[in-house]
């Protein structure tokens, strides 16, 4: 993985220092408060309904033992012995006292990390495919174009101050593991007929109030163009997105106002003027980058099925390697997601001792690497066949076993109204109510795949919008109400859910799931997922399911 | 001028008593007038003029690309930011700087804040005028806190993968 040098290490240790300076202009009063919000936010501190919060920066999901150690550590001195992964591929922690956050970037910087541009209106995060450089599937590995993507958009100097956040994703393989069309931007890496390298650059998806599907931009972008176009679409949008209105600011309105085609030509026109230019000029950099993400040492003898002998008599075991792993681009390896969504626990959280134990294991069983996923799992990516046993053991002594990835109970689910000050409803307790109603392995596995995802309002972190199942919290005269979405899907066939009918109160939402779940058991055909039978049959036998004929 | 302004200088420019002008013919009797720019064209249109200098002051949704005609006539461009939060003003520099090739004076004024002075450093001004509240002595701290950038911009400071082709064992 990428490894920061001098240069790097220096910007980080900058930034920590920067930022005790803030912190102490705010609390000497001479930042006011309203002046320290942008200045928090672009280091990750935002204020919660009853504590700060921190975000600290995985970049494109990308962690080494060591650093997710520093996390653990971080986890137990300075919050409640808990971390919490998110649907971009970062960590939050929920408890953090504004007097402790500078040290606590300055413990990130001492293992190359930070949590700069995790929030406010800058670009955020580069996140990518959990799976980048292990996949049989990948024309290349992203991470590479990610970190360069992640060093031109650090400190950019142009667009720290957009209209609204920025999000960029970045795919490499058929498969979309990023939700490609549901960012601000996003890019697929393909082939052209030549086999030549080219950049697919989508503009204006995204979630939130008003859910959009990006807008294919351009499928032609040569590498040495990739900072320039980039750059052009930024521009334009720095300058012409919208800042009147917050809800309206996102680059999905410019693009929709403007037109699609209007939108490529501004751009085409900006980016006429700089590409080739200096921004471009440093794609030699590229190279060095790519250096970090050569493949690890695999062991050419990795016994292919090691694991066989295992799975036949245990039934368990071979539910969790059925589940929660990937064929490897190695024979021999897989790709292992360690799920975050034990049934009786909160998706995305990992206590300190589970965050060591699974740097522990990443060295044990790997190359030391661990990557988080968007759907708020975590991976080792490089395990062998033969060690898949001894690594369920290790993880179901954690009560990091369950085999629920992909599952209906592998849900995403945003913090809502027991953290977030914007909330109308809660997610936890409804996610753990279907995760109890569904608690049971062989019936879980009969649904098979289904995409559940839950948001606490309308501002989709819980990316409801793009779920088969959404769930979606409502204020409803002062009660909490959940709306449910069917149809939605982040992958290369995007589309955005549609809500059923009326909400329901917590319990009356469960009893709705199971009623869809029972509609899809029965008039599913030849092994067709949720998402396949809603397509075929449409929304209504299950409004009246749910809602009476 | 706003009196007592502090002003951060990130180059040298020349000094010159500017007074701001809201109409065209004031300004053409002023020496070192600083106009609204949608006055621009009357004050073109004026038979008798005379300032020594010209300055135009930019909102943020001027179009800046509408003053291209007369660019080498303009010694001056503030460009106000009414809250820092309103980034736009960092495009209209870099546009003036580098497409148009504007080599007057660019000032940025308004709600200039400490923490926006590096990223105006590298977007092409010369001058942020600090909001009235902010303590220079913070200010110039602030601004000597950051030696790395990852991508160029309208000032000459080299980037840092541009740097680290010529220093391979550099120690901080
Ligand atoms: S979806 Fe709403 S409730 Fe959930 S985290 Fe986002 S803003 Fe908060």
């Amino acid at each position: 993985m990428y490894q920061y040098d001098n240069f790097d290490k220096q910007a980080v240790r900058e930034r920590a220092a920067d930022f005790r300076d803030q912190v102490e202009r705010r609390i000497a009063g001479k930042l006011s408060e309203d002046e320290f919000k942008p200045l928090r936010l672009q280091n990750g501190l935002y204020l919660q309904l009853h504590a700060y919060m921190l975000r600290v920066a995985i970049p494109y999901g990308l962690l080494s033992a060591k650093q997710m150690r520093k996390l653990a550590h971080i986890a137990r001195t300075y919050d409640k012995d808990y971390g919490h992964f998110t649907t971009r591929q970062n960590i939050q922690y929920n408890w953090i006292k504004l007097v402790d956050a500078p040290d606590i970037l300055d413990e990130l910087a001492s293992v190359e990390m930070h949590a700069i541009q995790t929030s406010g209106n800058c670009i955020r995060n580069i996140s990518s495919a959990q799976f980048a450089g292990v996949a049989a599937d990948e024309v290349e590995d992203p991470r590479p174009w990610c970190e360069l993507i992640r060093q031109w958009s650090t400190f950019h100097p142009e667009f720290a101050f957009l209209p609204r956040k920025f999000k960029i994703a970045v795919n490499a393989s058929p498969a979309d593991r990023v939700g490609v069309k549901l960012h601000d931007i996003g890019i697929t890496i393909t082939r052209n007929a030549a086999g030549e390298r080219r950049f697919e650059v989508y503009a204006g998806g995204g979630q939130g109030r008003t859910p959009m599907i990006g807008k294919l931009m351009r499928d032609d972008i040569e590498a040495h163009h990739l900072l320039s176009y980039l750059e052009a679409i930024l521009r334009v949008y720095n300058r012409y997105g919208r800042r009147d209105n917050k809800y309206k600011a996102r680059i999905k309105i410019l693009v929709h106002e403007t037109g699609e085609d209007k939108f490529r030509e501004e751009v085409d026109a900006e980016w006429r003027k700089i590409e080739g230019g200096p921004v471009d000029a440093d794609i030699a950099e590229f190279g060095r980058i790519a250096d970090y993400f050569t493949a690890p040492a695999y062991d050419t003898e990795a016994q292919v099925d090691a694991h066989k002998a295992r799975a036949a008599m245990d039934p368990a075991f071979a539910a969790w390697v059925r589940h929660n792993t990937l064929a490897h681009k190695v024979p021999g390896y897989k790709a292992v997601t360690i799920s975050l969504k034990p049934h009786d626990g909160i998706a995305g959280d990992a206590t300190s001792d589970q965050m060591d134990a699974v740097a522990d294991l990443s060295e044990n069983f790997g190359f030391g690497e661990i990557r988080v996923t968007h759907a708020q799992n975590l991976v080792l990516p490089d395990v062998r066949d033969a060690d898949l046993p001894a690594l369920y053991d290790a993880l179901f002594a954690q009560g990091l076993g369950t085999a629920n990835q992909g599952l209906l109970t592998d849900m995403i689910v945003c913090p809502g109204l027991d953290y977030c000050a914007l909330a109308n409803a809660r997610s936890i307790p409804v996610s753990q109510k279907i995760a109890k109603r569904f608690d049971d392995m062989d019936r879980l596995q009969d649904i098979g795949e289904v995409k559940l995802k839950i948001s606490g309002c309308i501002n989709a972190c819980g990316h409801h919008h793009a779920g088969h199942i959404g769930i979606l919290g409502v204020d409803r005269k002062g009660t909490e109400n959940y709306q449910i979405l069917l149809g939605g899907s982040a992958e290369e066939d995007t589309s955005l859910a549609k809500i059923l009918g009326r909400g329901f109160d917590e319990d009356g939402t469960v009893d709705a799931i199971e009623t869809i779940i029972d509609v899809y058991k029965a008039q599913r055909q030849d092994g067709e997922n949720f998402l396949a039978t809603y397509r075929r049959i449409g929304a209504e036998p299950f409004k009246e399911a749910v809602y009476g004929g | 001028m706003v009196a007592n302004a502090h002003q951060i200088d990130f180059r040298d420019v020349e000094p010159a008593e500017w007074t701001h002008c809201e109409t065209a013919t004031q300004a053409a009797q002023t020496a070192f007038p600083v106009l609204p720019a949608d006055e621009l064209s009357s004050y073109f249109e004026l038979n008798d003029v005379n300032s020594v200098a010209l300055g135009v002051r930019l909102s943020p949704d001027t179009e800046v690309e509408a003053l291209a005609d007369r660019l080498d006539q303009i010694a001056l461009i503030e460009v106000d930011f009414p809250a820092y939060t309103d980034g736009r003003g960092y495009s209209q520099a870099r546009v003036l700087r580098e497409h148009m090739g504007f080599q007057g004076e660019l000032r940025a004024v308004g709600d200039v804040l400490i923490d926006q002075l590096r990223f105006m450093k590298r977007c092409g001004f010369d001058v942020a005028v600090l909001a009235d509240h902010v303590d220079p002595d913070d200010a110039e701290a602030a601004l000597k806190r950051y030696g790395v950038w990852y991508q160029p911009a309208a000032d000459d400071r080299p980037p840092a993968h541009r740097l680290r082709r010529f220093v391979q064992n550099w120690e901080i």
